[in-house]
C-alpha cells in the first residue's frame, strides 16, 4: 500500500464554558495547528452539536483530512458519535482519535494557580493524541451470523416466562430443567404475596403455556455437559434422561434460580417446632398450621459475616405468612422479630399495614443481641423499647435467605459467566447492562441473579428476552473492531501461551500450511490485550491500541 | 516363536553397530538406552574442530531411518527372565518430557527455559538450561528434572514440604494443609512432636537456620483449628467391598486406615484399640505437655470421619480372638506398637518400686495410679527417658536423677528435650551404668551404679562405655524407672498363627510391602520396625495401606 | 473534585494490555513516573486482566530496579470506576511520591544518567525478549492449574525463579549489547560490565552454545567473541 501523506485535523471544543471556562481554547487550537502533520485546527463552541459535526465533515472534505482528532470530552459518551460522523464524511471511522481535555483538564484544574500548568497539560494531551492519530490504521466493523435459536436454562418462573416470551416472538427455544418436573421453587410455595394468588395455579398455567407452545422444546432431567463457541454460535452438548444431545444456538438465558439456606445450628432449628418459611409453606399446603403462638425471626443467616447481602424477599414472605395465620386464626399471637423491614412498593406497604391492623406484633432486635429460642418461649431484647421480652411460642419460623447454588457455579464456569462471592450471577454493568452477562450473548434473569420475588423474576425475564431478541432478530452481530489481530503471522510459533491467558476463549491454535498458528475468534474477543502484552514473538496486537501507538504517545509527551 | 526380537542394552557406539548388524540380519531390534539419546558419550559437536563432522553420525542416521530398530531411551532394564530364545524383559522408561513426534527442533525452548544450572557434562564450566540438547548429533532434547528436595527426601513419609511451606508463604493455608493431608492425616500432632529430620538436611541451614518445617506445619494446622474451619473430607466415589481390620489405633494404624479410606475402602475399615482411647503412643507415650489430648482428638476425629470405625477397649487375644478377626476380615494390619519396656538386665529388677518407663507414661496419660513421692531415678538417654523424667517431675517427685551410660553428646534424645529437662531441674548423671537395684524389705531403695569412661566406637558408631574398676557407688531413690527402649508385645498372636518374630521382638515383614509371612496379614509401625519416630510409623501405615490395596485388588 | 496537573492520561482497554517492554520504553525516554490504574482485584472488567497485569508489572519493577532505577517510579494501583475520590488520592499521592524522588537518574536512583538510560535500554530489550515473557505468561497458569504434568507451583517459587532470570537476562543482554558494538574477550566484557569473570565466561559459553555469539578471532591466545545476527 502506498503511503499517503498524513493530513490531521484537530477540532478543539469549547463545550460552552465547560472547557473554555478555564482553558484558552483558541490558544489550544492555534497550538494544535503547529503540530507535525496537522493541517487544520479550528475550535468549535460545541463540537457535538449539529454545527460542530458539520464542521468536521466540511473540514474532512475541504482540507482532505485523513486523520481526525477531537479534543473535547469523554470517549465513553461521544466517541461513537464522532466516529460515525467521520464515516459519513467518507473517512474510515477508525482514523479518529479523541482527547479528553474536559474531564481531565478544565473540570479538574479550575484553580487559578493551576491555569498555566493546566494549559500545558491540555497541549500535551492534544499533542499525544495527534501523535497516536498519525499511527492509526483503518478498521472494518466485524459482523458474524447468529444462529436463530435460544437456550433457556432453568424451568422455574423466570425461565418459563423467558421461554414463552421468546417462543411467542417466533424464535425456536430449548428449555432445560435439571429436575424431573418444570416449575422450580413455586411448586413448593402456597400463596404468593402481595396479591394473594395460589402459587400452583400461577405456575401450572405457565407450564401449560410453555408445553403448548410449538416453538419450545422442553427437556427435563437435563444437565449441560459441554459449551463451546460464542455469541451467535454456541455449541452446546447436554444430556437429558440418559441421552446426549448437541445443539447450536445463538443466545443463552440463564435462569437457574437459587437455593434455600437450611439454618442448621441456628435458633434451635429442628424442622419440627422450629422451621423455615419454606417448611411453613409446605405445612400450609398440607393444612397443618394450628399453632396459637407463632414467632417469626427475620434475617436468619443473612446480613451476617458469612452472607453479607439482604435477601430482600423474606420480609414480604414473613409478613404474608403472618397474615395467613392471623386470617385463619384471629386468636393466634404472631410476633415478627426483625432487624429492618424491606417492604418496598405500594402493595407491600399495604401488606405491612394490613398485618399491623390484624394485630401482628413487630419487635426490632439488635444483631449483637439476637433472640434466644428456648423450649416454649423466645427471649428477645426489644431494641426500641430497650428491654428484654419473653414471648411464648408453639412454633418458631425462621426467615432464611435465598442462596446461590453449586449448579449455578457449574453453569457459570461452563459459560465463563462471572459470579459474585455469594454465587449469584454478575451483570455486565449494574446500571448500564443489568440483564447481560460479561460474556456477550448470555443474559440472566430470576433469582440466579439475586433473590427476587415472582413479580420481579417475570419482569427481569421479559427484559432479558428483549435483550436476547436483538441478535436473534437481526440475524447477525456487529462487533467493534478493537480486537486482537495477528499482525505478524510469520512470527507466531503456535506456542499457545496466549491461549491459556485469554479470559474469553477467543484464541485457539490451528494447524495451517505454515505450521501451527494462533487463530483469533474475533467475535469472542473483547480487546483486553493480555495476549498482546504476553506474546514473546510480538506477533499479536490490539487494533487502535498497538505498542507503537502507546509508545508514540509517551515519546510525544517526552518530546515537549 | 515366529518373531525374532533382539534386545540391545546400551546405545553407545558398540550398541549402535550391533543394532544395525542385527537389523540387517532381519531381526526386530529394541535398543534400550539409559540416556535420553543414543550415541553414548561421544564428543559433542562444539568440541569438534569442523562442524558436522561426527565419527558416529552416519550410524546414528542409519538407526533413525531403520524401521526395524526401535529405540527406547531414558530407560533401563529392570528384570530379565527366561532362557536363550525366550527371554522376557521388563523395561522401565522414565517419563519423557519432550514429545519427539512433535518436536521440530526449533530450539525455542532453550531460549525461554527459566531454569539455569551448572552443566555437569562440562564439569560446571558452563551453564545450561533445564531443557537442552542432549547431543547435537542426533538433535535429541533432554529435560533435566530436579531431584526431590532434600527435606522431602529425608521425610519418612515423603511430605511435599517445598509445596506446603510455599503455600504458607503465599498465605494459602487451606491448600497447604491439603498438601500435607495428601499423605499425613496428623498435621496437628506431628507438627508438635516430630523430631523433624528434614530440618537437619535443609539447605537453608548452610546460610543461617533451617526453615522451621515442623512448626510451620503446626502453624497451618492450628490456624484451621483456631478459625473453626471444618477440615474438608473427600472420599473417592469408587468403593470396594472388602473388609479390613486394623489392630492398634496408633499413628501407624490410623494412617493406614486413612489411606485405605482414600483408596476406596471407607466404611469397611475397623480399628481395634486396646486402650480406652485412640492415639497409641501419641496418647500414652507422649505426655500432655508436648501433645495435648484435645489436639490429638481432633486428628483422630479427622481420620474417623473418613468412614473409619474405631472400637476402643478391645484387646486382641482377650476381648476378641485373632482367629475371629482373620475369619471376618479380608485383610489385617497389626500395628500394635511397642509398649513393653526393655529390661535393664540388672539384679533385683523385679523388686517393688521398679517400673517400666513406658508403663509409667501410659498410666500417667490414662489417669491411673502412679508413684509420685520422694526421689526417683530414670535410666536411659532417649526421648522416652526425657518424657519419663519430665513427667515424673510434674507428677510430684521431689528430685529426679537421670542415669546415662555415655555422655550428653551420645544421647539419642532430641537436644531441645535434653535442654528443657535440664532447665526444669532434672539432675543428669552421665557415664554412669546401673549395676544392681538395692532392696530393703522387698522394696527398692536405690541403685548401685558403676562409673564409666568412653572407649572405642561400637557397631552403632557411638563410643562404647567401659566400666572403671572399683568405682561403684549407691544412689538412693524411692522409685526407679527403666527407659532404655521398648519392644512389641507379640503375645497377642499365638504360636499357632506362625508369625516370624524378628530380632527386636517385632513382626518380620517384607520391608517394601510390610506384609508378614502370614498371607493377608500386614504389620507396620513400631511393631514391624522396632521403636522409632512417629512420622516413620505413619509412613509405614501409608505403605501398608497401599500394599493391602494391591493385595486385595490382586486377588480379584 | 480537583487534583494535580502533573499527570497525563493514556487510555488502554485493560491493564492486562500493559506490555512490560512498553513500560520500560517509557523510562528509557525519560519518564519520571508511570502509574497504572486498573480495576479492583476480583472485579476486573476483563475477568482476569488485572491479575495478569500485576504479575507483569511486578516483574517489570524488579527488572528496572535491578537496572538501577528506583522501583517507586512504577506503580500499580486499583480502584473501581465509581471511586473518583480514590482516583484523586492515587494520582495526588503518586505525584507527591515522584516529586520526592525527583527527576529520573537523580539521587533517588541507584545508577545516574546517562548510564541509567543504557541500562534501562538493556532492560527493555530483556523485557521484550522471550524468556521473561514466557515465565511471566506461564505464571498464572502454573499457580492455578499447574504445568503439563499437573505440578502446581507456589507463587513464591515462581517469584524466586523470576528473580534469578532477571539477573541472568540483564547479564546476557548486557553482553549481547556490548558485543554488538565491537567484538571483545571475556576479560574485557567482565571488566566493562562489572560481572565477575567466571560468570561472564559461563554466560558467554551459554550464548555461544545457543548460537548468539561466535568466536571472531584469537588475539594473544585470548578468543574474541562477536555477536551473530538473529533471524526472525
Amino acid at each position: 500500500m502506498e503511503k499517503e501523506e498524513l493530513r490531521i485535523g484537530v477540532f478543539v471544543c469549547k463545550c460552552g464554558s465547560n472547557i473554555a471556562g478555564s482553558l484558552d481554547v483558541e490558544g489550544l487550537a492555534e497550538y494544535a495547528s503547529t503540530l507535525p502533520n496537522v493541517v487544520y485546527a479550528p475550535w468549535n463552541l460545541y463540537t457535538c452539536a449539529d454545527a460542530g459535526l458539520e464542521e468536521i465533515k466540511k473540514g474532512i472534505k475541504e482540507h482532505n483530512l485523513n486523520r481526525v482528532v477531537v479534543a473535547s470530552c469523554s470517549p465513553r459518551t461521544h466517541e461513537p458519535l464522532f466516529r460515525s460522523v467521520c464515516g459519513e464524511a467518507g473517512m474510515n471511522p477508525y482514523f479518529f482519535e479523541m482527547v479528553n481535555i474536559r474531564d481531565q483538564c478544565s473540570w479538574v484544574h479550575q484553580d487559578k494557580a493551576q491555569a498555566e500548568s493546566s494549559m500545558d497539560k491540555a497541549r500535551d494531551l492534544i499533542r499525544m493524541g495527534a501523535a497516536k492519530a498519525a499511527l492509526l490504521e483503518p478498521q472494518e466493523i466485524i459482523t458474524s451470523e447468529v444462529e436463530v435459536r435460544a437456550l433457556v436454562i432453568g424451568g422455574g418462573i423466570a425461565g418459563l416466562t423467558a421461554a414463552i416470551s421468546l417462543g411467542n416472538r417466533g424464535f425456536p427455544v430449548i428449555l432445560l430443567e435439571k429436575e424431573k418436573e418444570l416449575g422450580g421453587m413455586l411448586r413448593s410455595l402456597y400463596r404468593l404475596a402481595p396479591m394473594d394468588l395460589d402459587a400452583s395455579e400461577v405456575i401450572n398455567a405457565k407450564i401449560k403455556e410453555a408445553e403448548d407452545n410449538p416453538n419450545i422444546e422442553i427437556y427435563t432431567g437435563a444437565t449441560i455437559e459441554k459449551v463451546e463457541g460464542f455469541i451467535g454460535k454456541f455449541d452446546i452438548t447436554f444430556s437429558a434422561n440418559g441421552t446426549s444431545k448437541y445443539v447450536r444456538l445463538g443466545v443463552v438465558i440463564i435462569a437457574t434460580g437459587a437455593g434455600n439456606l437450611v439454618p442448621e445450628g441456628m435458633y434451635q432449628y429442628d424442622g419440627d417446632k422450629v422451621i423455615t418459611q419454606w417448611e411453613l409453606e409446605e405445612r400450609f399446603k398440607a393444612g397443618k398450621v394450628d399453632a396459637n403462638n407463632v414467632v417469626i425471626i427475620q434475617c436468619v443467616g443473612a446480613r451476617s459475616p458469612e452472607r453479607r447481602y439482604c435477601s430482600r424477599i423474606c420480609c414480604a414472605i414473613g409478613i404474608k405468612n403472618a397474615i395467613l395465620i392471623k386470617e385463619r386464626n384471629p386468636e393466634a399471637k404472631v410476633h415478627i422479630l426483625y432487624r429492618d423491614l424491606m417492604m418496598y412498593g405500594v402493595e407491600n406497604e399495604d401488606q405491612l399495614r394490613k398485618a399491623k391492623e390484624l394485630g401482628v406484633r413487630f419487635v426490632k432486635y439488635d444483631p449483637e443481641r439476637p433472640p434466644v429460642v428456648e423450649e416454649n418461649k423466645v427471649t428477645v431484647f426489644h431494641h426500641l423499647m430497650g428491654k428484654e421480652l419473653e414471648i411464648p411460642q408453639e412454633m418458631v419460623v425462621l426467615s432464611t435467605p435465598l442462596v446461590g447454588t453449586e449448579d449455578g457455579v457449574k453453569i457459570g464456569n461452563l459459560f465463563r459467566a462471572g459470579l459474585d462471592q455469594n454465587k449469584f450471577f454478575l451483570e455486565a454493568h449494574v446500571k448500564l447492562r443489568p440483564l447481560d452477562c460479561g460474556t456477550d450473548g448470555i443474559f440472566i434473569c430470576g433469582s440466579a441473579h439475586y433473590p427476587k420475588d415472582v413479580r420481579e423474576s417475570i419482569m427481569q425475564a421479559l427484559g432479558a428476552v428483549s435483550r436476547a431478541s436483538i441478535p436473534l432478530s437481526q440475524g447477525e452481530v456487529k462487533i467493534e473492531p478493537i480486537v486482537t489481530t495477528l499482525v505478524n503471522k510469520d512470527a507466531c510459533r503456535g506456542c499457545g501461551l496466549c491461549v491459556a491467558l485469554c479470559p474469553y476463549n477467543a484464541l485457539e491454535i490451528r494447524d495451517t500450511d505454515e505450521g501451527r498458528k494462533v487463530n483469533i475468534i474475533t467475535v469472542a474477543c473483547k480487546g483486553c490485550g493480555v495476549c498482546a502484552a504476553t506474546c514473546y514473538r510480538h506477533a499479536l496486537s490490539i487494533n487502535s491500541f498497538t505498542d507503537y501507538q502507546m509508545e508514540a504517545q509517551i515519546h510525544s509527551f517526552m518530546a515537549a | 516363536m515366529a518373531e525374532k526380537n533382539v534386545l540391545i542394552v546400551g546405545g553407545g557406539v558398540a550398541g549402535v553397530k550391533a543394532a544395525l548388524a542385527q537389523a540387517d540380519a532381519g531381526n526386530k531390534v529394541f535398543m534400550v538406552e539409559d540416556l535420553p539419546s543414543i550415541g553414548g558419550e561421544r564428543i559433542p559437536q562444539d568440541r569438534i574442530i569442523s562442524d558436522g563432522d561426527f565419527f558416529t553420525a552416519p550410524d546414528l542416521a542409519a538407526v533413525k531411518e531403520n524401521n526395524a530398530i526401535q529405540v527406547i531411551d531414558s530407560a533401563e532394564v529392570r528384570s530379565l527372565v527366561g532362557e536363550n530364545g525366550n527371554f522376557k524383559v521388563k523395561i522401565h522408561r522414565r517419563t519423557p518430557r519432550v514429545d519427539r513426534e512433535k518436536c521440530d527442533d526449533c530450539g525455542e525452548c532453550i531460549k525461554v527455559c527459566p531454569i539455569h544450572m551448572y552443566d555437569d557434562y562440562n564439569e560446571s564450566l558452563e551453564w545450561r538450561t533445564a531443557v537442552d540438547y542432549f547431543n547435537f548429533g542426533s538433535g535429541s532434547y533432554n529435560v533435566f528434572k530436579e531431584d526431590m528436595p532434600v527435606c522431602q527426601r529425608t521425610c519418612p513419609i515423603n511430605l511435599d514440604i517445598r509445596t506446603y511451606v510455599g503455600y504458607i508463604a503465599d498465605g494459602k493455608y487451606a491448600e497447604s494443609l491439603a498438601t500435607i493431608r495428601k499423605k499425613l492425616p496428623f498435621p496437628l500432632s506431628i507438627g508438635r512432636v516430630c523430631p523433624h529430620p528434614c530440618e537437619f538436611e535443609c539447605n537453608r541451614g548452610y546460610k543461617d537456620e533451617p526453615i522451621s518445617i515442623c512448626f510451620l506445619k503446626r502453624y497451618v494446622a492450628d490456624h484451621e483449628v483456631y478459625n473453626d474451619v471444618e477440615p474438608p473430607i473427600t472420599l473417592p466415589e469408587e468403593t470396594y467391598p472388602e473388609k479390613i481390620a486394623i489392630i492398634g489405633g496408633g499413628p501407624s494404624g490410623l494412617t493406614c486406615a486413612y489411606h485405605l479410606a482414600l483408596l476406596g475402602y471407607q466404611n469397611n475399615i475397623t480399628v481395634f484399640e486396646a486402650l480406652p482411647a485412640c492415639g497409641g503412643m501419641f496418647l500414652v507415650g507422649i505426655p500432655e505437655y508436648r501433645l495435648p489430648k484435645a489436639i490429638l482428638a481432633k486428628d483422630v476425629e479427622f481420620v474417623e470421619k473418613h468412614g473409619v470405625e474405631i472400637k476402643c477397649g478391645v484387646r486382641i487375644g482377650k476381648d476378641i480372638s485373632f482367629d475371629d478377626i482373620r475369619k471376618d476380615y479380608d485383610a489385617v494390619l497389626l500395628a500394635i506398637g511397642a509398649h513393653l519396656g526393655m529390661s535393664m538386665r540388672v539384679k533385683n529388677e523385679d523388686a517393688e518400686g521398679v517400673f517400666e518407663g513406658v508403663k509409667f507414661l501410659r498410666d500417667a496419660a490414662l489417669g491411673n495410679e502412679i508413684p509420685n513421692k520422694g526421689t526417683c531415678i530414670v535410666v536411659g538417654g532417649g526421648n522416652v527417658a526425657m518424657d519419663v523424667a519430665r513427667t515424673s517431675l510434674r507428677v510430684g517427685f521431689d528430685e529426679v536423677n537421670l542415669l546415662y551410660r555415655r555422655t550428653r553428646k551420645e544421647m539419642p534424645a532430641s537436644p531441645w528435650e535434653v535442654d528443657a529437662a535440664e532447665h526444669e531441674g532434672i539432675k543428669f548423671h552421665f557415664l554412669v551404668a546401673p549395676q544392681e537395684v538395692v532392696v530393703k524389705g522387698g522394696k527398692a531403695v536405690g541403685m548401685q551404679c558403676l562409673k564409666m569412661e568412653l572407649g572405642e566406637p561400637d557397631a552403632s558408631g557411638r563410643r562404647r562405655p567401659v566400666p572403671i574398676e572399683g568405682s561403684e557407688f549407691v544412689m538412693d531413690a524411692d522409685t526407679l524407672f527403666a527407659a532404655i527402649g521398648q519392644v512389641t508385645d507379640t503375645s497377642v498372636v499365638e504360636e499357632k498363627h506362625g508369625f516370624n518374630i524378628g530380632r527386636k521382638f517385632n513382626f518380620e515383614v517384607n520391608p517394601k510391602t510390610f506384609e508378614t509371612n502370614v498371607p493377608g496379614v500386614f504389620s507396620s509401625g513400631d511393631s514391624a520396625t522396632g521403636a522409632g519416630i512417629a512420622i516413620a510409623a505413619c509412613a509405614g501405615g501409608k505403605t501398608a495401606a497401599e500394599s493391602i490395596h494391591k493385595y486385595l485388588r490382586g486377588k480379584k | 473534585m480537583q487534583y494535580t496537573t502533573d499527570i497525563r492520561v493514556i487510555r488502554i482497554m485493560c491493564t492486562g494490555r500493559m506490555d512490560p517492554a512498553v513500560m520500560a520504553d517509557a523510562f528509557v525516554h525519560g519518564l519520571d513516573g508511570l502509574l497504572v490504574l486498573g480495576c479492583l482485584f476480583g472485579e476486573c472488567h476483563y475477568v482476569s486482566g488485572n491479575f495478569n497485569a500485576r504479575h507483569k508489572i511486578n516483574m517489570t519493577k524488579e527488572m528496572l530496579a535491578y537496572a538501577g532505577m528506583n522501583p517507586g517510579r512504577l506503580s500499580f494501583r486499583n480502584l473501581s470506576s465509581a471511586e473518583s475520590e480514590l482516583f484523586v488520592k492515587h494520582v495526588t499521592d503518586f505525584s507527591a511520591e515522584i516529586r520526592e524522588l525527583g527527576p529520573l537518574g537523580g539521587e533517588a536512583d541507584r545508577v545516574p544518567l546517562p548510564k541509567l538510560r543504557e541500562k534501562l535500554e538493556i532492560a527493555r530489550t530483556a523485557l521484550a525478549g522471550p524468556k521473561l515473557r514466557w515465565v511471566v505468561g506461564k505464571k498464572p497458569v502454573f499457580i492455578d492449574t499447574g504445568n503439563k504434568y499437573q505440578e502446581v507451583f507456589t507463587e513464591h517459587e515462581i517469584n524466586r525463579t523470576l528473580g534469578g532470570i532477571v539477573v541472568d537476562e540483564m547479564a546476557t543482554h548486557s553482553i549481547l549489547a556490548a558485543l554488538q558494538n565491537k567484538p571483545a574477550s571475556v576479560k574485557e566484557l567482565a571488566k566493562e560490565l562489572e560481572i565477575p569473570a567466571p560468570e561472564t565466561l559461563k554466560y558467554v559459553l551459554g550464548l555461544k552454545r545457543r548460537g548468539f555469539l561466535e568466536m571472531e578471532s584469537v588475539k594473544d591466545h585470548t578468543p574474541l567473541y562477536k555477536y551473530v545476527e538473529q533471524e526472525g
